[in-house]
């Protein structure tokens, strides 16, 4: 038996489907060129196998999402309701400058420019096309996390929704990365994509009470690998 | 040709499957039946679609469920060979999919290939470098795969191969009976995978 509340198709929400299409393997995430720096652990031997790439969900990836990727996706959306373009552009230079590994920067930088172009393609006319317009005119760094803000509020996506499919995105990237990097295979992956997913609310309700001065985190084997995978003679990922 | 020659080295002593990838047709599994590498039943042809590389690694349900099928008819299956990924040099097996995975690659495509490293080259159990008969005709230094390949796997072992005329076959099938076979009756604890 059922005991899930049946609901009529009218009911869900309409920004549904457009959160789950920046979901999309599809969607130019970087998730087939970027690790995140887990290659640059993994070639250290930080990460080798199942427990520690566990531990590596748990110590760097929810943590790097409680305290910057989610907080900086918050106050983003809440910025981009009026705009406050000036708001929009302090939290794309913070976002950069909470990322001390040059190619873990480039890459948030680059995959955000890229979302965004598509972004102002696909809504013409838009809150897209007018912050396109104006990252090119102040020269904003692309953000990842500001990138997430802006397509939940094309869709009209509430905070928390648009939080979650961003975790949901940075957690699924993150293992799929591994299953390429690791011996690890697709029902091992779920089992701690289902484990982190739960931890998850607790981290999106800590990041939307941060301000700026309590957003940042730094995990020195991630910065450090990060560096040494930029001249790394082999490697599957750019970052 | 590593499967058809497995498959007339082993048939006789040991109980065999095989599952083998293409894209769109049946070729390889054509090939073996052809050849009468086993009886037919044991050959079982899985067209992937799209990247055959993500059915050995992302998303392994068609060949999962081959092997079951397999393991279903024949449940006295002893060795599983499942072929597929073509020369892509980041193809990976899924651990849950396979014991051990061979990684085979062609002096044909040039003394480079070792050197240009990638997950395949670097970290499977065992690769073979095939084909040695056409290095002087494709000008290709053996020399230089052999230094390249020392340099990419470190202690993980390679060896030189000729499968069509049998060429160091023998170092094969003594590595799988060693490292595959004989690893797995160890494992008498675990429930049986494919290899």
């Amino acid at each position: 038996m059922n005991s899930a509340p049946a609901i009529g198709i009218e009911e869900i929400p309409a920004w549904l489907p457009g959160l789950l299409q920046t979901c999309d393997s599809a969607y130019p995430t970087g998730g087939y060129a970027h690790s995140g720096g887990l290659e640059g652990l993994v070639q250290a031997g930080v990460v080798r196998d199942t427990v520690s790439l566990e531990r590596h969900l748990q110590e760097v990836i929810l943590p790097a999402l409680r305290q910057v990727e989610l907080p900086l996706a918050a106050q983003a959306w809440r910025a981009l309701a009026r705009p406050d373009w000036e708001r929009v552009g302090e939290l794309c230079f913070l976002s950069s400058a909470l990322r001390p590994a040059q190619e873990l920067r480039l890459a948030a930088e680059n995959t955000c420019r890229q979302r965004v172009e598509l972004l102002a393609h696909l809504h013409p006319n838009s809150l897209a096309t007018a912050f396109h317009a104006e990252s090119v005119r102040h020269r904003w760094p692309g953000a990842q996390p500001i990138a997430s803000a802006l397509e939940g509020r094309l869709w009209g996506a509430p905070e928390e929704a648009v939080l979650v499919s961003l975790g949901y995105g940075t957690l699924a990237g993150s293992l799929a990365a591994a299953m390429k990097l690791l011996r690890i295979g697709q029902n091992a992956v779920q089992g701690l994509l289902t484990t982190a997913l739960r931890e998850l609310p607790a981290a999106i309700a800590t990041a939307r009470q941060l301000r700026d001065a309590e957003m940042g985190w730094f995990n020195p084997w991630l910065e450090i690998t990060s560096a040494r995978h930029e001249s790394a003679d082999h490697r599957m990922f750019i970052s | 040709m590593l499967c058809l020659r497995l498959c007339q080295a082993l048939r006789d002593r040991l109980s065999l499957g095989v599952v083998t990838n293409d894209i769109y047709c049946s070729e390889d599994a054509d090939f073996l039946r052809q050849q009468s590498a086993l009886e037919p039943g044991r050959i079982r042809g899985v067209e992937t679609g799209g990247c055959p590389h993500t059915a050995i690694r992302d998303d392994t349900t068609m060949n999962e469920q081959a092997c079951r099928e397999l393991e279903t008819r024949f449940p006295d299956l002893q060795l599983l060979l499942v072929e597929s990924g073509g020369d892509n040099l980041t193809a990976t097996f899924s651990p849950e999919l396979v014991d051990a995975f061979i990684y085979v690659i062609d002096v044909a495509e040039g003394d480079k290939m070792p050197r240009k490293g990638g997950p395949a080259i670097r970290h499977s159990d065992l690769l073979l470098i095939n084909k040695i008969d056409l290095a002087p005709l494709v000008g290709a230094d053996l020399g230089v795969m052999d230094r390249d390949a020392r340099r990419q796997r470190g202690n993980r072992p390679f060896l030189f191969c000729d499968l069509k005329r049998h060429h160091n076959l023998p170092a094969v099938l003594d590595w799988i009976e060693h490292h595959v076979l004989f690893a797995a009756a160890a494992r008498t604890a675990e429930p049986p995978r494919h290899g």
